[in-house]
């Protein structure tokens, strides 16, 4: 190998022109923000802000199973927390009294409690990741796949809970959560009439909520590559890739992980904040271990560790659970009915195709993709450098390099 | 009471024997088989028309011999095509990825589950497909005032009889010193000319088969299998597993028998309120132990392998 020259393939003199991709990423985002405005493709744009959801989620968990390592087989419970907290918060589900208290930001009485969506943001986030820290506190100082059976059987109770929770419980507590009766009539942010922008939440038009995901997920994206370059987002990839050396470094092994969960819970927590308002509802079968899994799909799938994969990952497998899959379901088996008359192995096939349950075969098609991933590309589409490396051992001299590189960017900043 | 500790000892029987399974795989590779409890359900649906076939079900009664042979030839071919499949999933699932980072297995064995559980709802349906009511004839035992009815007593045994069966094989037989030789340091073993690939693949054997043999128990005492039957079942299993001590065969017969007699025990609780928390409880139940003795009961070693 030292004798090899090395060849420079086109996505290393990508990665080391800074302009073209800081160009490319406001290219990106300019058309993100045109797109609704010119587009009338409603259904899209609606499908397009379900999706946004779902990279909020993934980034989140990114930091949990790319960052740190850790697999979190639960993360839907973080979703439901977030969610429900918003549909007691911002309803009439929890009424009392006779009369109402009203304020600029909140009101709370015999209409319920309705809080001010900015400023349920970082309560939705913080109770999340309150309840991270809760779980995540006894677990994350054992081994690491622990955790992964843990928060599945986090996963499962807190669905449970709800359900459980509803009016006439067998605990005869009151009722908190509407149980198998969903939340409805969630309130929407406030309507935003600044310059020359004019949001409508409360209307048909899914462009404001387009926008309004478009803004957290470009303010997100930007707190977690301050993150993950941080000491602390340093100290999660020390931690993933040697814990013994990491600890003898001198990081604290526990709390950094701790960190990390409850920081993916919080991003899992908002994720629910706007799904839940978006939607004006919320159940508790919203949050199964299904959503739990196709989230960790999207991060395997773009590629683990690396925030653009993850985005990109993200925004694929949501439009393909909302609505590519269902297409090519109907796609396929027309072609099927098509061929059916044709008689012979080819009517055969089309007989087969014509009743092929693509739709309702997603679980097993992301199960081939998480194990097709693992198998034959570990990085993921998009992968992160230092994941690339790591997964291949036959490039270990290149790891070898980046750490080296490392190292000196460090000693430099002293 | 004692109504209660019977069957909580005859549900325990069932999650103690999908827990080998976990608990076996865990111990040889430090893996989470995700893929366990689905292959435990694979099991229940080869038995189902196995069963079907093999007892008369026009008739009120059915006899004895027929029971045990269908009971048999049910467990004998639902453990082959389930060992099979177990291995199968370690061949093309796990083994490529025996080298990988921690994180990638565990990874493939959610997909697999995913396909498994997936290919299942396909095959048969997403609701419950019913065994034939009768496979036992039952009666009911009286001693000192309790009731015991003869399917719990046949369950339990057959259980006990599989566990003395795999306690022998691991301790007593020169395959099973392979086997904790492997478990205990994979490359010491490999050096004493142990081949620890086929050694992994015959714990997968053995794992997988007990989870068959074991669906057919579950359908006894159960009646039905759904295609997601073994998803819970498995957690519960894996619950009693960690109770136990993880990779501690003996542990997660004990560790099965307890979350048996806690889950009937919860489940009797008045008002309705045990059938609907008894899965709470049981996963507050990990939790707790993870908190307080991550080991098990019985387990010793808690450091993570270097």
């Amino acid at each position: 190998m030292a004798t090899a020259v090395p060849v420079r393939n086109p996505l290393q003199v990508w990665r080391e022109n800074a302009v073209a991709r800081r160009l490319f990423v406001l290219v990106v985002v300019i058309a993100a923000f045109l797109y609704p405005i010119l587009s009338t493709d409603v259904v899209t744009i609606y499908t397009a802000t379900l999706a946004e959801v779902y990279v909020l989620l993934a980034l989140g968990l990114n930091i949990v199973v790319g960052f740190a390592g850790l697999l979190d087989l639960g993360y839907a419970a973080f979703f439901a927390i977030g969610a429900y907290v918003t549909a007691m918060l911002a309803s009439s589900r929890l009424s009392f009294g006779h009369s109402n208290v009203s304020t600029f930001l909140f009101s709370i009485g015999s209409n319920g409690v309705h809080i001010n969506f900015f400023l349920l943001i970082p309560l939705a986030a913080v109770i999340a990741a309150f309840f991270g820290i809760l779980f995540g506190a006894p677990t994350l100082r054992l081994r690491g796949d622990y955790l992964a059976i843990v928060t599945l059987g986090f996963g499962e109770i807190v669905p449970k809970v709800i359900e459980n929770l509803g009016p006439g419980n067998s605990l005869g507590l009151p009722n908190i959560t509407n149980g198998v009766n969903n939340i409805t009539g969630i309130d929407s942010p406030p309507n935003v009439n600044f310059w020359f922008i004019h949001l409508n939440f409360s209307g048909l038009d899914p462009r404001p909520w387009y926008f309004l995901g478009l803004v957290i997920i470009i303010i997100s994206v930007a707190i977690i590559y301050r993150l993950r370059n941080s000491r602390l987002g340093r100290s999660w990839v020390a931690i993933r890739e040697d814990e013994i050396a990491a600890s003898h470094a001198g990081i604290n092994i526990t709390g950094t992980r701790l960190t990390a969960f409850a920081l993916g819970a919080a991003f899992s927590g908002f994720g629910g904040l706007l799904n839940a308002s978006h939607l004006g509802s919320v159940s508790y079968d919203q949050f199964l271990f299904q959503v739990s899994v196709t989230i960790l799909v999207m991060v395997i799938l773009g590629g683990i560790g690396s925030i653009p994969g993850v985005m990109v990952g993200g925004a694929f497998i949501a439009f393909l659970n909302e609505s590519w899959l269902a297409w090519v379901g109907t796609k396929v088996n027309d072609l099927g009915t098509a061929l059916h008359p044709a008689g012979g192995v080819i009517g055969t096939i089309g007989a087969w195709l014509a009743t092929l349950p693509v739709e309702s075969a997603k679980p097993m098609i992301f199960g081939f993709m998480l194990v097709g991933v693992m198998l034959l590309r570990p990085q993921g589409l998009i992968p992160e450098r230092r994941r690339a490396l790591e997964f291949h051992p036959e490039t270990q001299h290149e790891l070898e390099e980046e750490q080296e590189e490392l190292y000196t960017v460090r000693t430099g900043e002293i | 009471m004692a109504d209660i500790i019977i069957a909580g000892l005859a549900l325990g029987a069932l999650y103690a024997i999908v827990a080998l399974g976990y608990t076996m795989v865990y111990g040889i590779i430090e893996l989470i088989n995700f893929a366990h409890g689905d292959v435990f359900t694979l099991g229940g649906f080869i038995a189902i028309p196995i069963l079907g076939r093999l007892i008369n079900q026009n008739s009120f009664t059915v006899s004895t011999t027929e029971s045990i042979i269908g009971i048999g030839v049910a467990m004998i071919v639902a453990a082959i095509v389930c060992a099979a499949v177990g291995v199968f999933i370690e061949l093309v699932a796990y083994r490529p990825l025996r080298n990988a980072p921690k994180l990638a297995p565990l990874i493939t064995a959610i997909g697999v589950s995913l396909i498994l559980e997936n290919a299942m709802y396909q095959w048969q349906g997403g609701l419950p497909v019913y065994a034939p009511n009768n496979i036992v004839q039952t009666s009911n035992y009286t001693f000192l005032g309790v009731t015991i009815t003869n399917i719990q007593i046949l369950v339990i045994v057959i259980a006990v009889l599989m566990m003395l069966g795999l306690d022998f094989f691991v301790n007593q037989t020169r395959l099973g010193k392979a086997m904790r030789a492997v478990a205990q340091d994979r490359e010491a073993a490999s050096m004493m000319g142990i081949n620890v690939n086929r050694i992994i693949s015959i714990t997968f054997l053995i794992g997988s088969g007990l989870a068959g043999a074991g669906a057919v128990i579950y359908l006894i005492l159960e009646g039905s299998v759904g295609y997601n039957s073994g998803f819970t079942l498995g957690l519960f299993a894996f619950t009693a597993a960690v109770l136990g001590g993880i990779g501690n065969i003996r542990g997660a017969m004990m560790g099965g028998f307890l979350i048996g007699l806690i889950t009937a025990y919860v489940q009797s609780l008045g008002n309705g309120g045990g059938t609907e928390w008894y899965d709470v409880v049981v996963f507050a139940i990990l939790v707790l132990i993870l908190v307080f003795r991550p080991a098990g009961l019985l387990g010793t070693n808690t450091t993570e392998k270097v």
